[in-house]
């Protein structure tokens, strides 16, 4: 039996998906059939369709803020579509000794604190170190002499011993040079 | 083809050069290379000239003839991908059996990771330069929509990879923030419904330049479109998917983009951030009840008289002392 026109059912507009951070927008609707008359009118309305719908998207969903310039920039969020990378993922560095030693201990980097630092009997910021530095200003330079320390006798005498520690200086160097993976880099003019 | 000799940094500038064409946790954006085949069309050289205008300045266009054939041997290709460092690639041809072809390599680490062939349809096929109008500035990234079903399918086919590679080719850097000015133009690709088995259909490529126009009703602007070119109807030709191994290592993210998150911190639905805090089992048994004051006044008997017993203790011992003393 021959279907009425009621019965072809009615196919909904699918909802577009959006991929802010790629300002991307799919469309999964059919296409209409393109004849050479109407084809590049019926591409433009759908575009048409397309831009309207990501533009209201990017204008409601994302926060809009003011940069410094005075532009107004939109904040996109992450792309959620995940593309192929063009490189493998980096490979994790080894630590160094000193860095396993020093996880194992906990010892953390010292921090750079700045050249200046707040005096609060002056009231003012003044270098850590040097001139009108925060050491010493100079009231203090009349030292009287003590008597002499027995140390300071002794070692007019001999000279005090130098390396012989330890490795020598290359060889320490070629250990964490193998790590780094760069040949000549920065190498020093050899005397 | 010669394999790269491989160098070692003998400057800070070449240690940085090498740094960067190296791979990062977060990458750079990818470097187009246009190239052409031994027999190439004009119309197609037009279609590289203007795919090149559209993606400057990340892409380098070579104009000598290359004697490669992508899909029997890639090698001479991953040579140009890592000298240059180039990870997308558009390669032209023309010959009777395949005529106005195109081809797009992206690769992974410098070697192909796949490619889709395309034939551009001479007779629709209009470029930048026939379309009498203003264009977009150079370097902005571009809003890109796909219509059509065969874009979305559920199984990967032609058309899904298709979709991935324009939308890696086109995309342009990734951005936390976009100027509202930079969004000057759209990229829209659309695919007919496929009505015959053996027919292919069509992907049409069309570019239009957003304009805005207040509208009186509501906050959101209108949206016209206005197309600026080029506009290209490509037949699919021949596909290559990626290997699966090399497409999970390239889909694979690396552990610092992550977002940490702190264990036993959490923040309440007021906004107050609550720790929590894991303490072990305590033993009654071992308690320690002689040291704490306050218990020392409660009505147990047993603890009184063991402080009088401890006290007569004392009092007994002091004068056996003393008489010892005394004596």
């Amino acid at each position: 039996m021959a279907a009425t026109m009621e019965d072809a059912p009615k196919v909904q507009a699918q909802p577009y998906t959006f991929d802010l951070g790629h300002l991307l927008v799919t469309d999964t609707n059919p296409l209409p059939t393109l004849t050479t008359t109407n084809k590049e009118a019926v591409l433009a309305a759908t575009a048409q369709a397309c831009a309207q719908g990501l533009i209201n998207q990017l204008l409601t969903a994302c926060p809009i803020i003011r940069s410094s310039d005075g532009d107004l920039q939109i904040k996109l969020p992450d792309p959620t579509f995940q593309l192929p990378r063009e490189k493998p993922v980096p490979k994790e560095k080894e630590k160094s000794k000193w860095e396993k030693f020093a996880a194992k201990k906990g010892i953390k980097a010292k921090r750079n604190e700045g050249k200046l630092v707040f005096d609060e009997a002056k009231g003012d910021w003044v270098p850590r170190y040097g001139y009108k530095g925060k050491k010493g200003d100079g009231d203090d330079w009349l030292v009287e002499v003590a008597d002499e320390k027995p140390e300071k006798q002794e070692r007019a005498g001999g000279k005090p011993e130098k390396g012989g520690r330890g490795a020598p200086a290359e060889a320490v160097k070629n250990r964490s040079g193998s790590r780094s993976g760069t040949g000549n880099v920065m190498k020093r003019k050899a005397r | 083809m010669l394999p790269i000799r491989e160098i070692k940094p003998k400057n800070a500038r070449t240690k940085r050069f090498l740094d960067n064409k190296g791979p990062q946790a977060t990458e750079n954006p990818r470097r187009t290379l246009f190239l052409r085949y031994t027999t190439c069309s004009d119309i197609l050289q037009m279609v590289l000239a203007d795919l090149y205008a559209l993606k400057r300045p990340l892409a380098i266009k070579f104009s000598k003839k290359n004697d490669i054939h992508p899909f029997e041997d890639p090698s001479s290709l991953e040579f140009f991908s890592e000298k240059n460092d180039a990870s997308m690639m558009v390669y032209a041809s023309h010959s009777k059996k395949r005529p106005h072809c195109m081809t797009i390599v992206r690769f992974f680490g410098f070697k192909v990771l796949d490619m889709v062939e395309m034939n551009v349809e001479a007779e629709t096929m209009r470029t930048l330069a026939q379309f009498k109008n203003a264009k977009a500035a150079v370097g902005l990234k571009p809003l890109l929509s796909f219509s059509g079903s065969a874009f979305e399918s559920p199984t990967p086919n032609a058309y899904t990879l298709a979709k991935s590679i324009f939308l890696d080719l086109f995309k342009g850097p990734d951005v936390q923030n976009i100027d509202v000015e930079g969004l000057q133009y759209m990229i829209h690709f659309s695919v007919d419904e496929e009505e015959r088995e053996e027919v292919k259909p069509q992907i049409h490529m069309r570019c239009y330049l957003i304009r805005t126009k207040k509208n009186p009703n509501s906050t959101t602007p209108r949206v016209e479109v206005e197309e600026m070119g080029p506009r290209i109807d490509f037949r699919m030709g021949r596909i290559k998917e990626a290997d699966p191994d090399m497409l999970k290592e390239a889909m694979r993210k690396p552990k610092s983009q992550e977002p940490k998150t702190k264990k036993n911190v959490e923040t309440d639905i007021i906004g107050d951030k609550v720790g929590r805090i894991h303490l072990g089992k305590q033993d009654l048994s071992e308690l320690q009840t002689r040291k704490m004051k306050g218990l020392k006044r409660s009505r147990d008997v047993a603890d009184d008289e063991e402080a009088f017993a401890g006290a007569e203790d004392e009092v007994v011992f002091d004068p056996a002392k003393r008489s010892k003393v005394e004596v």
